[in-house]
Order: C-alpha cells, then sequence, then structure tokens
C-alpha cells in the first residue's frame, strides 16, 4: 500500500491475471496515490514516475499534432511483462493515470485491458467522475 | 533534496517519533503551519499556497458539485499537504514552536501522513523543482507569447484557463492562487508551455516572429524519473 492511502480499493485489479503491481498516480504532480502490488520488492517509485514521464510527453506529442482529444491508454509490451497505462480525469484540471504491470506469461492481454477499463467505468459511475 | 540538517523537517521527524498532536508554526514571510495528529501529519498551511477552502471551492466552481466526502477531497487534502510542505521545508524558517494540542478538528475523518513519506515525495518534488529553474520558479513571471507562430494545438482544461489569464504578465504561484491548483503542478505545467511556445518568461527575449517555433530542442524537458535518479545521487553523496 502507498504511504497516502486513499479510499479507492484496487483489490479488484490485483485479481486480474498476471497481475503484479497496480498505482494510482497524479500524472500531473507524479505523486502516487495509491498502489497495490505483488512482491514487496517492486521499484514501485520507478514504475509510477516513467507511466507519467510517458503519459505527459505523449499529452505533448498530441497537443502539437492538434489531434481532438488526450491520450486515453498506452501500453508497453516487453519480453516478460505488459504495462497498461490508463489515464482518466476525475475533474477539470485532474489528470490521473492507472498504471498496471503483469507478467505476459500468465496475462491476457484483451481481457486485462478490458478489466481494467472496466474498473474505472465502475469508479467513473460511483463517483460522478467527469471521463 | 531535503538537506540532512533542515531544522524544520529534524524537528517534523522528531515531533513523528514521538507520536506527537499539535501544530508546528515555521515563521517568516514563507512561514505556516504543520498539522500533526499522533505524530502523522494530518494537514500543512502555507501562505504562499493554496488552502485546502480555496482548492475545495475551485474545483466546485469548476465542476458544479459538492466534493465534500469524495475522493477527489481526499485527494485535494493530499495535494494540499505535499504542496504547503514543499514550501514550508524549501524556505529557510527563522523560528519554529511546536504548540500541542488534544486533537486536530476538522481532519479527524481523514488519515494522516507518515512524516518520513512526506518528506520523501518533498524531496522528490524539490529535485523537480531543480529540473525547471534552469527555465523558470513559482515566482517567475510569465505572459501569453506575442511572438509565437499561428498555428493549429490542442490545450488541455488547465492550459486553457492558463492562457486566458497569462494576458499580462503573472507568476505560475498567482495562477495557482486563482485557479485553487497546486503551485508545484501549475509550475510544472507553465514548464511546459513555455516549451510548448504558448507561453514566454517575461524577461527572457522572444524570438523573431519568422523563426520557427514549436516545441525548442534546446530547452530542458522535465522528467519524474529523472527527479528519483538524481534524488538517489544527492542521497548517496550525501552519506
Amino acid at each position: 500500500m502507498s504511504a497516502f492511502p486513499v479510499e479507492v480499493t484496487l483489490a479488484p485489479v490485483g485479481q486480474i491475471d498476471g497481475f503484479v503491481l497496480v498505482c494510482l498516480v497524479d500524472a500531473s504532480t507524479g505523486m502516487i496515490l495509491d498502489s497495490l502490488q505483488a512482491r514487496d520488492d517492486l521499484p514501485l517509485p520507478v514504475a509510477a514516475a516513467g507511466a507519467a514521464d510517458v503519459v505527459n510527453v505523449l499529452s505533448m506529442m498530441t497537443s502539437e499534432l492538434a489531434t481532438d482529444g488526450d491520450v486515453e491508454d498506452v501500453i508497453v509490451t516487453l519480453n516478460s511483462q505488459y504495462h497498461l497505462i490508463r489515464l482518466f480525469r476525475p475533474a477539470p484540471g485532474r489528470r490521473l493515470l492507472l498504471l498496471v504491470t503483469l507478467e505476459r506469461s500468465q496475462a491476457n492481454l484483451a481481457m486485462a485491458h478490458r478489466e481494467i477499463r472496466d474498473f474505472l467505468n465502475r469508479l467513473r459511475k460511483e463517483q460522478d467522475w467527469m471521463t | 533534496m531535503i538537506p540532512l540538517r533542515n531544522p524544520a523537517a529534524i524537528r517534523l521527524g522528531r515531533l513523528a517519533d514521538s507520536g506527537r498532536t499539535g501544530r508546528l508554526h515555521l515563521s517568516g514571510e514563507s512561514g505556516g503551519v504543520i498539522h500533526l495528529s499522533e505524530g502523522d501529519v494530518v494537514y500543512a498551511d502555507s501562505r504562499r499556497t493554496p488552502d485546502l477552502a480555496t482548492r475545495l471551492a475551485q474545483a466546485a466552481v469548476f465542476t458544479g458539485r459538492d466534493l465534500v466526502g469524495s475522493l477527489e477531497r481526499s485527494w485535494l487534502l493530499r495535494e494540499a499537504i505535499v504542496d504547503a510542505t514543499l514550501e514550508l521545508l524549501s524556505a529557510k524558517a527563522r523560528h519554529l514552536r511546536f504548540r500541542p494540542s488534544g486533537d486536530e478538528p476538522g481532519f479527524s475523518d481523514m488519515d494522516g501522513m507518515p512524516v518520513a513519506a512526506l518528506i520523501t515525495e518533498v524531496s522528490r518534488r524539490r529535485e523537480v523543482m531543480h529540473q525547471l529553474s534552469a527555465l523558470l520558479i513559482p515566482d517567475t513571471a510569465v505572459a501569453r507569447d506575442p511572438g509565437a507562430r499561428s498555428r493549429a494545438i490542442h490545450v488541455s482544461d488547465i492550459q486553457w484557463a492558463i492562457l486566458i489569464r497569462a494576458g499580462n504578465p503573472v507568476t505560475p504561484r498567482g495562477l495557482a492562487l486563482q485557479l485553487g491548483q497546486s503551485v508545484f503542478s501549475t509550475t510544472i505545467e507553465v514548464f511546459r508551455m513555455v516549451t510548448l511556445d504558448l507561453l514566454k518568461v517575461v524577461d527572457v527575449p522572444t524570438r523573431p516572429a519568422d523563426q520557427e517555433g514549436g516545441f525548442n530542442r534546446n530547452r530542458p524537458v522535465v522528467s519524474f524519473i529523472r527527479a528519483l535518479a538524481d534524488e538517489r545521487g544527492n542521497s548517496q553523496l550525501r552519506r
């Protein structure tokens, strides 16, 4: 658990096949709001900082390209892991991201992508968020 | 990084270790108060960052709904604490005074932040601020860039809110106070907007209009991962 636990329960994400870690990050500041991990030795701050950097660089790219809308999600495929980053906006001016890391040998990427999306949709309805 | 000999950080650590409840007052123009409950920080207030009431009020204006009791109130409180503590531990407090109390009313429904974790986060933010300082700090005056070439660009809601307030010179801190946003995140956003040529630092000459604008490769880039690496490197140097 993060040292700054908030009221979001990330436990459903921990049930996804191949789960390694999940963290909720404020993309604007890079601060970890909450986290859950399968092992204690995982470099959570590095993962969270990297995810925030990726999202912010891509947002600058879409800004310059004048595309309509912002980044929705990013999937990074490594030899042994998937890193799924889902960006969401609970309120104007607030940009949060959910980073989920999965063991590639145990995960079904399409299912995981859907489960993460469904998790955030449920949260959005419960909290009456913007997007 | 937070210097190991920072008096305020040392005092905060001692209060945390002894599980104290009360208020640590930091004097000076950049002073404020850190509220502790049983050794954890439950609130922090700085004269140079928006307080929680301002953040809640501005967020309610944006969303048109009450945030009390919601996740967003929790996040806003966390950010208010870290934003204020960054300011308080970055300034030189002339005088520190701890006033014990029985409880800290108003925040009993929120979990406190362990001081060690708070200082770790504040140290990380100081490394990020160090990256930004090559171009600007929270008190650097910026304004819309009149020399920016005309081009289509997509801006976020917060960037738009900043742009419409930057017709005349304004600082990231001033914008944060107006918008009820974190001084830290607003400074980062202003930094990115300067990089995108949407804003300019007021005392720096504008590029001629006939020169190609857009992303300036010669300007520094902010990176959260680099802040962690720099913080680790500095920690090793201090040993």
